[in-house]
């Protein structure tokens, strides 16, 4: 499955056409962009950002396969269209909410049956044990990351890295918070967009030399 | 720290913490709401850079590592998330950006304790021979000269007599080599250390001396940096980074004055002898400082 990046936001980025889930026929997709909006390109961004946000549902949730629980999520909508009903053009996201907790129950149920892990709450765990991180010795990260630090404008730059600082940073976010005189969750989003960023430089650098950097 | 609405909702979802039907409508809302979908990513960030530095309790450590980083994406998102912590340490450490300033104790901890049980002795060696000579020679009461008026007569009411205890229950003195009947019980006192969140560094670490038989130790930490917290954690880690078990440990906030005491019990079988780090966490919040301490083993 391609997988699509959420990162390229900005403006006057050209963006890639609409790619078209597993198992959906180009005509059952053509139906489903047509109902998301009449305006072919906003209906294709609209249909990007349902599924960039319906994949991290279901990481939340804890699914092992996100992006195939989306492709069934979307396959489903494009069925009920096909069979005649309307998504409400300006509020689509009700409907695409009630399949995906649909398509989550029903691998619980699946989970469940095949006695996979389940918490307390019923919720599928994932089978991974605890994750262990690889130290930094060998990963280029580190490095990269300064390098990209060091393109960003300088105030996004101390902002990021501010809000990080620190081993008990929340005076820190407080401070920083009352000195831009805005509320912590507008900070909070502020520092994720320059941390998205970031993101994207990173995974280009690694993408382009993937060994450390000189 | 005050949490806005949102923010602790997208915490608790994160965190797996939501009942299923609130979980369902919040999911509704991320779908629809850009702005708040924005928020949950960057809770989420935040929770795994918590994670990362040790700045969460164990349990919701373990929710963060088991939920949001056990995918290749999320273990992704860690990594990138430690390398940012670690460019930002670094960045604090060239002295770019405003860091806590050390605050050095007032007194060096040994010496405060050497001075407390000093203090204690002589009070106590004092209001013992104050209660002692009392009773030996009861002061005369003495009334104030009556000075009565032309007009007014003052009836004086005498003051009550003391009680003398009778002469069998006086302190006898004891001649030389007599043993007394009852030998005065021997217990060890509580050890204790006083930590300050606001002392950093490993210059002064702050010494608990455990005796084989100390029955508790208290570590008492300044928690004047914490706020309007009501309730606390504290996690105490060995330098190994395990953690205490935390039955048994009593934390409580002193009316009026800004120290948590934590307790442990049987401290002798707890706390090895080795360096300890005692990390203060706000109800819902991050970890709010560390507090380096070393046990040593102490004499009677």
């Amino acid at each position: 499955m391609t997988r699509r990046d959420d990162e390229g936001e900005d403006e006057g980025e050209e963006k890639p056409p609409p790619v078209k889930p597993e198992g959906l026929t180009r005509e059952s997709f053509e139906i489903l962009l047509a109902q998301l909006d009449p305006d072919r390109d906003r209906a294709g961004e609209r249909y990007e950002t349902i599924r960039r946000k319906l994949i991290r549902l279901f990481e939340w949730r804890g699914c092992a396969a996100p992006e195939d629980l989306t492709d069934e999520t979307f396959n489903r909508v494009a069925r009920r269209i096909a069979q005649g009903v309307e998504l409400h053009s300006a509020d689509p996201y009700g409907y695409f909410c009630g399949v995906a907790h649909l398509v989550f129950k029903e691998v619980l149920r699946r989970a469940s049956r095949e006695h996979r892990a389940l918490d307390t709450n019923g919720e599928l765990l994932l089978p991974a044990p605890m994750p262990v991180i690889p130290e930094e010795s060998g990963d280029p990260r580190l490095e990269y990351l300064r390098q990209c630090l060091a393109a960003l404008p300088p105030d996004q730059r101390d902002l990021v890295l501010r809000y990080f600082q620190g081993e008990s940073n929340i005076r820190h976010r407080k401070t920083l918070s009352e000195e831009l005189g805005i509320p912590m969750n507008a900070l909070r989003i502020r520092v994720h967009r320059v941390r998205r960023k970031l993101e994207a430089c990173l995974a280009d650098c690694l993408c382009r030399h993937p060994e450390r950097p000189s | 720290m005050n949490r806005e609405p949102d923010d602790e909702l997208l915490r608790s979802y994160l965190l797996g913490k939501l009942p299923e039907e609130a979980a369902d409508r919040l999911e509704g809302r991320l779908l629809a709401e850009d702005d708040l979908f924005e928020l949950a990513e960057a809770v989420e960030t935040d929770l795994l850079a918590a994670a990362d530095r040790g700045g969460l309790v164990p349990e919701e450590r373990e929710r963060v590592m088991r939920r949001l980083a056990s995918s290749p994406q999320g273990l992704e998102r860690l990594a990138f998330v430690r390398s940012l912590n670690r460019a930002a340490a670094e960045k604090g450490g060239n002295g770019n950006v405003e860091r806590f300033v050390p605050r050095a104790p007032a007194f060096q901890p040994r010496a405060m304790r050497w001075m407390a049980v000093a203090a204690s002795l002589v009070m106590v060696t004092g209001l013992g021979w104050v209660a002692w000579k009392y009773r030996m020679h009861p002061p005369e009461m003495k009334m104030p000269p009556s000075t009565p008026s032309a007009t007014q007569s003052v009836k004086l009411t005498p003051a009550p007599v003391p009680i003398i205890p009778p002469p069998d229950q006086t302190p006898r003195p004891v001649s030389p080599g007599t043993v007394p009947s009852k030998k005065p019980r021997h217990t060890v006192p509580a050890a204790v250390v006083a930590l300050s969140l606001m002392t950093r560094g490993d210059d002064q670490v702050a010494q608990l001396h455990l005796s084989p038989g100390t029955p508790k130790a208290e570590i008492q930490i300044d928690a004047s940096a914490l706020d309007d917290s009501k309730s606390f954690s504290v996690v105490i880690r060995n330098d190994h980074g395990t953690v205490l078990e935390t039955r048994g440990l009593k934390v409580t906030r002193l009316e009026g004055d800004p120290v948590l005491v934590v307790v442990v019990d049987k401290p002798a079988q707890r706390l090895a002898p080795g360096r300890y780090d005692a990390a203060v966490i706000p109800e819902g919040e991050e970890e709010m400082g560390t507090q380096v301490f070393e046990v040593v083993q102490g004499t009677l």
